[in-house]
């Protein structure tokens, strides 16, 4: 019986690994989003934060 | 310090110095698929595990995918050494007739070796049989020290690609790992070790006639023979010293003599304990196209490093303060090694035993040649600080550098915000997400390694395992958790771990400490080899300088300060300053 809980246990680890994976994954964000920072070398990326239209910055 | 404690101490870090660039090179070849000498040898047989497995070596993986292998692997191999351990008493190479072993340990013993912890509840010359040693055992030293590696090459390569999703492939980077760099170094050294008189063989405990009384016996008279153990140390030591593993053969691990026989395999094991980690920014270097950017992260693990050490050696080595008003000799004399020398083996003494100290829990191997416990307050603190530096400095096998990378977005995060200037490194900008990530990789662990000390004291039948009390007492427990934690492995001493609270607890522990960390650093790895760098320009934040390299040594100290720091006051702190030593 101890045996069968080790082993169960332990494979419960892993589900919940893969559920920390998910999560991770959600937090980075799908890759296509990412990938459509594809600008050319030398150009910097945009910033986090848009400005509302209209709105110059500082 | 005497000369030789000189000699001793110099050879180590002559030895690190020469193999550092050399190693270094070395693996970053291996890890981008170049040639390197005697590949001739291993290349076909990694060809031939992949034609026997179904490995497509060229098919890369994405970072889930890559941490999806990595958890299947060791889950398999956890309920294989579970397995092997349950029945070793049916099973051959068990001269001894070692019985098999009872549940809760097997399931200790198998998550803290899959998980590059090697926390031991039990004596190996009287619990496990010479099969459950090579095989169940041996085989994680090589398994989890080439996984930490994989890791951190897929980590490299998360900086130095653009615009891509995947990270590598996590069996040809482990299969690489192991045949490429660790078996072979461990197959040479083996022969070393052989020669300095390090044992390896499958017999059983012999017993001899000695001239001193060793023991008496219920009835009053002297015994006078003493049980010698066999087994295939001389292959287990490189290893288990390589990979940072650090569980011992013998209970004794690094105070044994048949071990650790003579001051030439004491500096041996302690140069291997550091090779790799101190090798690994330099192939970090290498394959980021900038030694300089390799250079900070080597020289920020070498100031903690030898911060550590001066403050360790000095106060181990000017002995007990206690045992001064007694008039006790604590220098060095022809017969004495000097300093604080309970809990010390006298063939190693204050300084071997000290530099070993720094060196095992620097990394994250548990391969201890003293006693922790019988260290003088201050001193039995610094081992314990060194763990919760979060081990990198210069850290575990491949974990030290991803672990030490994070600390530098933390560092170029932190800066940026003082100063601003854009946090970026390598190019590579960090937003919201990396930090997010990075935030959790520093936290988990304290979190966990207090949650259960707090708990295992709140549950207070289990404080019998603690043989002090007060503050030494509270150390125990945190040091035993943080061990664990951390996947450090060495024990404070004092600490009676075999109960199934703390064989269940310590499992989780190991767990949580392998795959709590390893997972959010190898998502910032996949979010970051998506992005492509951007230019370098008057507001990036340089971080191949000197300015930068120290500003990432004190963030290392101060967020490990503000996340354990209640922990060290209440413990070796309010020991020292209430002198109950």
């Amino acid at each position: 019986m101890q045996d069968l809980a080790y082993v169960l246990g332990t494979i419960v680890f892993v589900v919940i690994g893969a559920l920390f994976i998910a999560g991770c994954d959600k937090i980075i964000g799908p890759d296509d989003v990412a990938l459509l920072e594809d600008l050319p070398a030398g150009e910097p990326e945009p910033d986090d934060e848009e400005l509302p239209i209209g709105e110059v910055a500082a | 310090m005497t000369t030789a404690n000189w000699l001793e101490f110099l050879f180590f870090v002559a030895l690190v110095a020469i193999s550092t660039p050399l190693l270094g090179n070395y693996m970053a070849k291996v890890y981008k698929g170049e040639k390197v000498p005697g590949d001739r040898l291993w290349r076909p047989i990694e060809n031939a595990i992949y034609r026997v497995c179904g490995i497509d070596p060229e098919s890369e993986q994405r970072w889930n995918a890559y941490l999806m292998s990595l958890l299947v692997f060791t889950a398999v191999g956890v309920l294989l050494t579970y397995f092997v351990l349950r029945v070793q008493g049916h099973l051959p190479l068990n001269p001894d007739h070692q019985k098999d072993v009872k549940p809760n340990l097997a399931w200790n013993t198998a998550i803290s070796f899959g998980s590059n912890t090697d926390w031991q509840n039990y004596a190996g010359e009287s619990t496990l049989s010479q099969f459950s040693q090579t095989f169940g055992l041996m085989v994680h030293f090589v398994a989890s020290a080439a996984v930490g590696m994989a890791l951190a090459a897929a980590f490299i390569r998360g900086l130095t690609r653009k615009g891509r999703t995947t990270l590598g492939n996590f069996w040809v980077d482990t299969i690489r790992s192991s045949l490429g760099i660790l078996i072979p170094l461990t197959f040479v050294l083996a022969l070393v070790f052989m020669s300095q008189g390090v044992i390896q063989n499958f017999h059983a405990q012999k017993t001899v006639n000695t001239v001193a009384t060793q023991s008496v016996d219920s009835t009053g008279a002297a015994v006078k023979t003493q049980a010698i153990p066999g087994g295939p140390v001389a292959t287990w030591i490189p290893i288990e010293a390589l990979g940072d593993n650090g569980g011992g053969y013998f209970n004794a691990n690094g105070a044994h003599p048949l071990e650790n026989p003579n001051p030439i395999t004491n500096v041996l094991i302690l140069w291997l304990l550091a090779a790799i980690p101190f090798a690994f920014p330099w192939t970090f270097g290498r394959m980021v196209g900038s030694m300089r950017q390799g250079a900070v992260i080597l020289v920020a693990m070498s100031v903690l490093f030898l911060i550590g050490l001066a403050i360790l050696g000095p106060l181990e080595g000017n002995g007990n303060p206690k045992l001064n008003p007694a008039g006790v000799t604590q220098s060095a004399t022809a017969s004495l090694p000097g300093g604080n020398l309970e809990g010390k083996d006298l063939r190693i003494g204050s300084v071997g035993s000290t530099l070993d100290a720094n060196d095992i829990t620097g990394t994250s191997a548990g391969l201890t040649n003293s006693a922790h416990e019988s260290y003088t307050p201050l001193g039995g603190s610094v081992p314990m600080f060194q763990i919760m530096l979060g081990e990198v400095d210069p850290g575990g096998v491949g974990t030290g550098l991803y672990g030490m990378l994070i600390l530098v977005f933390i560092s170029a995060f932190i800066a940026g915000l003082m100063v601003g200037r854009t946090p970026e490194y390598l190019g590579k900008k960090i937003r919201a997400p990396e930090v997010k990530l990075a935030a959790i990789y520093i936290l988990v662990l304290p979190f966990t390694a207090l949650v259960f000390s707090a708990s295992s004291i709140v549950v207070g039948s289990h404080l019998k395992s603690i043989s002090a009390s007060g503050p030494h007492g509270l150390t125990e427990l945190v040091y035993a958790y943080t061990s664990m934690a951390h996947n450090n492995g060495s024990a404070f001493g004092g600490f009676t771990g075999g109960t199934t609270w703390f064989s269940v607890t310590g499992g989780i522990t190991m767990l949580i400490g392998r795959f709590a960390l390893i997972i959010p650093a190898i998502a910032i790895a996949g979010s970051l080899v998506r992005k492509r760098p951007v230019a370098t320009t008057a507001g990036t934040l340089r971080t191949d300088t000197a300015l930068f390299t120290a500003l990432l040594a004190v963030v290392t100290v101060i967020i490990t300060g503000l996340t354990y720091f209640p922990a060290v006051a209440l413990g070796p702190l309010a020991e020292h300053f209430t002198g109950r030593f």
